[in-house]
């Protein structure tokens, strides 16, 4: 338990899944969760009396609440694992993203819900998958072979392929990029997976997205495409980089809000208020 | 013009091929970088570290290569001539001048006519002269050259006293064929300064008359006339029985060579130098002739471009960041 956050989630929407769980579901059963209030003939029941609406009752027939059922919610968590996740700048990035799929499933697994690893660079890698599991066992599994992946994909691209292997039920998918790649394709990941509720968790890196006002020659190598680039690093291209990057997330919040939620920027460590913030607020 | 000593060494030429394909530079990784903002400063920067690269190798082997400039043979158009001196060194020539004054002591013909034909020379730096001495036979002294000091020292090497008789023909031919195999860039001329004559045989005339043909050498004839003697404007006198005057006959002789001739008598040092002062302004036409610059070797500055170049770049690389942004 050391080390990982501990994150808790939580939704605004019901469940359908039939299995009992810690959300708010959309069928009958026992639960917290009161549905509407109905005559005692139909539902024998005197233990959920509805006091306030039998004495209401001016033909005074007797009511019990009627309560929905807790569902499960399926968790997935839909890792980029292209190469330019494993930048190291002021963290490790893939560490990050290792991190944060252990910490969900930690969170996944005291709520009961079912947990789903997909990692993607070109395509989905098949050997790290996870279908939907509520067995811890399962979930360290695959975040432990997760962790020992080595990063080779030159784009994430299979994130759009991804679909397929996703629950058909509606679930909370974290998306959990860089978003190193042109918003058209955020944009195509994000509506490919319209049906579920996702959470674009972008993970930044503070060094990567400044640059140092000093004077000085840098030669960057992109990660993926092998592309260099030089530059002279002097207070006007620091300046520069910071509007872009301002500029940048300014475009991805608004991407991410068209298709329904805002992103959530986690820059360099993993902090678990702003986590579970982010769920009060959306 | 520009050449090159060691044109093999031209070959490390493709060397600057390599700064333009490989930079050397250490590479950071970055995530993505389409997201890097543009900066043209910075694309300059590349493109410049780069050329500045191949530009310091191409210095450095031209350098190693001996690069140099070989100015072409510049014309310049002087006054001036080439003009042989051809002096007679016979016995008679340290005899005094046959002037009313003269007398006892004087100074010597020789002496004279070298230290007038030396600041003949000194007033001329633009002609070429050449140097024949001739007594019994002829003496080469100097080609045709520009070189002053050369010059100036064997006219007064003449002044010394000599010994023999005066054969005109063989100095003559002598300092004709000075003219040989050289291009005509200005006029040509034999200054014969002499004291006396000889008489020149059918078969010397033919030759040197050929000569002075060739060569299209004007002659200019100083005649110091000696105390006593007679000079080639005085015509034989039958009166006085045999009377060989061979100044005079070859006076006619070298009037009838057919190239401009003219004949000076001189008999006290003042005549000498008017004799001198006439030539002098008669040859003041312009000269053209080529001169060769001396080569300017260009490795010193390949040397520092290529040592600017490779400054330049080590403060390029001393400024290369171990890591971005830190």
């Amino acid at each position: 338990m050391n080390g990982v956050p501990a994150l808790a989630y939580q939704l605004r929407w019901r469940s359908r899944a039939v299995m009992s769980g810690a959300h708010r579901g959309t069928l009958s059963g026992p639960g917290h969760d009161m549905e509407r209030s109905v005559p005692f003939d139909g539902h024998r029941d005197a233990r959920r009396l509805d006091l306030r609406a039998s004495l209401r009752d001016p033909s005074e027939r007797m009511w019990v609440r009627l309560f929905r059922q807790q569902a499960i919610v399926p968790v997935v968590v839909l890792a980029d694992v292209s190469r330019s996740m494993d930048y190291r700048g002021a963290a490790h990035r893939f560490d990050l993203l290792v991190t944060l799929a252990d910490a969900i499933a930690r969170a996944a697994w005291r709520l009961g819900d079912p947990f789903s690893l997909i990692a993607c660079d070109e395509s989905p890698r098949p050997e790290l998958y996870l279908p939907p599991c509520r067995s811890v066992a399962g979930a360290r599994a695959a975040v432990s072979r997760l962790r020992a992946h080595a990063l080779q994909g030159r784009s994430n691209e299979g994130l759009l392929k991804a679909a397929p292997l996703l629950p058909r039920r509606r679930s909370l998918v974290f998306l959990v990029t860089d978003a190193h790649m042109p918003l058209t394709r955020l944009e195509q990941v994000l509506g490919a997976h319209h049906r579920h509720d996702v959470v674009p968790v972008l993970l930044g890196d503070s060094r990567e997205q400044h640059a140092s006002a000093r004077w000085g020659i840098a030669r960057l190598r992109d990660m993926e495409s092998g592309a260099e680039r030089l530059l002279l690093q002097r207070p006007a291209l620091a300046h520069a980089f910071d509007d872009a990057e301002q500029a940048r997330r300014h475009a991805l919040r608004r991407s991410c809000l068209r298709h329904g939620r805002p992103p959530l920027f986690i820059d360099d460590a993993i902090d678990a208020t702003v986590f579970n913030r982010y769920f009060f607020q959306t | 013009m520009w050449s090159i000593d060691h044109p093999f060494v031209l070959w490390a030429l493709a060397l600057a091929l390599a700064p333009l394909l490989w930079h050397g530079q250490r590479t950071l990784p970055h995530g993505w970088l389409p997201a890097v903002p543009p900066d043209p400063a910075s694309r300059v920067l590349a493109l410049a570290l780069r050329l500045t690269g191949a530009l310091t190798v191409v210095a450095a082997v031209l350098a190693l290569s001996g690069l140099h400039r070989q100015g072409s043979a510049v014309e310049h158009v002087g006054t001036g001539a080439h003009i042989v001196i051809t002096i007679d060194r016979s016995a008679s020539m340290s005899d005094g001048f046959a002037g009313r004054d003269a007398k006892q002591g004087d100074e010597p013909k020789g002496q004279a006519a070298a230290r007038l034909l030396e600041d003949f020379v000194r007033e001329r730096p633009r002609d070429l002269f050449g140097m024949v001495a001739f007594s019994t036979a002829p003496v080469h002294g100097l080609s045709l050259t520009a070189d002053q000091d050369a010059v100036r020292a064997a006219v007064r090497a003449s002044a010394a006293p000599g010994v023999g008789l005066t054969n005109i023909a063989a100095g003559l031919t002598m300092a004709l064929e000075q003219f040989r195999d050289k291009p005509v860039t200005g006029s040509r001329v034999v200054l014969l300064v002499s004291d006396g004559a000889a008489r020149i045989d059918a078969r010397a005339q033919n030759q040197i008359r050929r000569l002075f043909a060739e060569n299209r050498s004007a002659l200019y004839w100083i005649f110091l006339r000696s105390a006593g003697g007679r000079g080639p404007s005085d015509p034989p006198d039958p009166e006085k029985g045999f009377d060989p005057a061979p100044e005079y006959f070859l006076n006619e002789y070298f009037l009838d060579l057919g190239v401009p001739y003219r004949l000076y008598e001189a008999d006290t040092p003042d005549a000498l130098q008017r004799a001198i002062a006439d030539v002098s302004r008669l040859q003041n036409l312009p000269l053209r002739y080529l001169e060769t610059p001396p080569r300017e070797d260009l490795g010193g500055i390949c040397l520092a471009i290529a040592l600017a170049g490779s400054l330049v770049l080590l403060l390029a690389r001393s400024l290369e960041v171990s890591a971005w942004s830190r």
